[in-house]
């Protein structure tokens, strides 16, 4: 758990693009490699990417103001995903390529779930079957994790987190 | 439930030639994010203010449309020092730096306990600025603030 005053991240389980199925496993070693940028295999411009990612989540942990998506092609760093009521949310750094997302929901305000981290062309496009396998796959780790607890719903998006703008 | 604490990736970053460039994309990254935060901090202050400054006010001051004014402020990827001070200044003041080097080694332990005990120090000793800020937004204490400050 990253915290810092009331902002936490939790990571749970990691995906990455070019690691074998066997190897996506919750796993914190993983996920510290991965936003260390020291997972073997990656080449510079991954683990620059995955470092960038990491700078998003230590903004959003150091209690800074985050951009929230309001429209299509935003470069917002924070989006909740199609049906709303699934309450699904991304972490997102779009510059430059490849874009990244991180799946994840809101336990409470300030305190979000990242569930699975993708290279955003591992989800195809809107509406794809890589899309729907992902959100299928989020749903089972889930509920697999948390059992009947649902993640938090509210009002977009300030009652998710305190430090939302939402600007493009 | 996984715990995770991250490493600190810039001790010892100088011992490092060249520097690994994934680490200079983490930095500018970083500075581009506290810099954003920096702008819509000046500018939601400035919101509540009794002079209630908006977009609109913002894009007349600097001669731009108010829909060019929601791009700058929601995007931070492609500002430039100029764009930026533009920004500042619109809103009311201009923008002052402060320098922190790179830890030269520690352990990660003593990386963690350096960090935690400057956000303990930080939450109590506060620069007066940031805590009359803080005080009337209701805002924690930023950890890194020290990177910026409002001359």
């Amino acid at each position: 758990m990253l915290s810092a005053k009331h902002f936490r991240i939790n990571f749970i389980g990691w995906h990455f693009q070019g690691f074998p199925q066997g190897e996506r496993s919750t796993s914190r070693k993983k996920a510290r490699l991965l936003i260390e940028g020291e997972w073997p295999g990656m080449d510079s411009k991954q683990k620059g990417r995955w470092l960038a990612a990491r700078a998003v989540l230590e903004s959003f942990v150091d209690g800074r103001w985050m951009t929230v998506k309001s429209r299509p092609k935003s470069r917002a760093e924070f989006a909740i995903l199609c049906p709303h009521a699934d309450e699904i949310w991304e972490i997102r750094d779009v510059n430059p390529r490849p874009s990244l997302r991180i799946l994840g929901s809101f336990a409470t305000k300030d305190v979000f779930v990242a569930l699975d981290p993708y290279e955003r062309s591992q989800l195809g496009a809107k509406g794809s079957v890589e899309w729907a396998n992902a959100i299928q796959d989020y749903k089972q780790q889930w509920d697999r994790l948390f059992n009947e607890r649902r993640p938090m719903t509210g009002s977009f998006p300030d009652d998710y987190l305190s430090y939302a703008r939402y600007l493009d | 439930m996984t715990t995770l604490v991250m490493r600190d990736i810039l001790t010892n970053l100088l011992a490092e030639e060249p520097i690994p460039p994934e680490k200079i994309a983490y930095l500018q990254t970083r500075t581009r994010l506290r810099l954003h935060d920096f702008i819509l901090r000046r500018f939601a202050t400035a919101e509540d203010s009794p002079r209630r400054l908006d977009q609109a006010k913002l894009a007349r001051r600097l001669g731009q449309s108010r829909a060019r004014i929601s791009q700058q402020l929601g995007v931070p990827g492609n500002w430039t020092i100029d764009s930026v001070t533009k920004l500042a200044a619109a809103i009311g003041g201009e923008i002052d730096f402060s320098w922190r080097p790179f830890p030269e080694s520690a352990s990660y332990e003593e990386t963690l306990a350096a960090i935690t005990s400057r956000m303990r120090g930080l939450s109590q000793h506060e620069p007066t600025f940031l805590k009359r800020q803080n005080d009337k937004q209701g805002e924690p204490a930023q950890p890194q603030i020290g990177a910026t400050r409002v001359s």
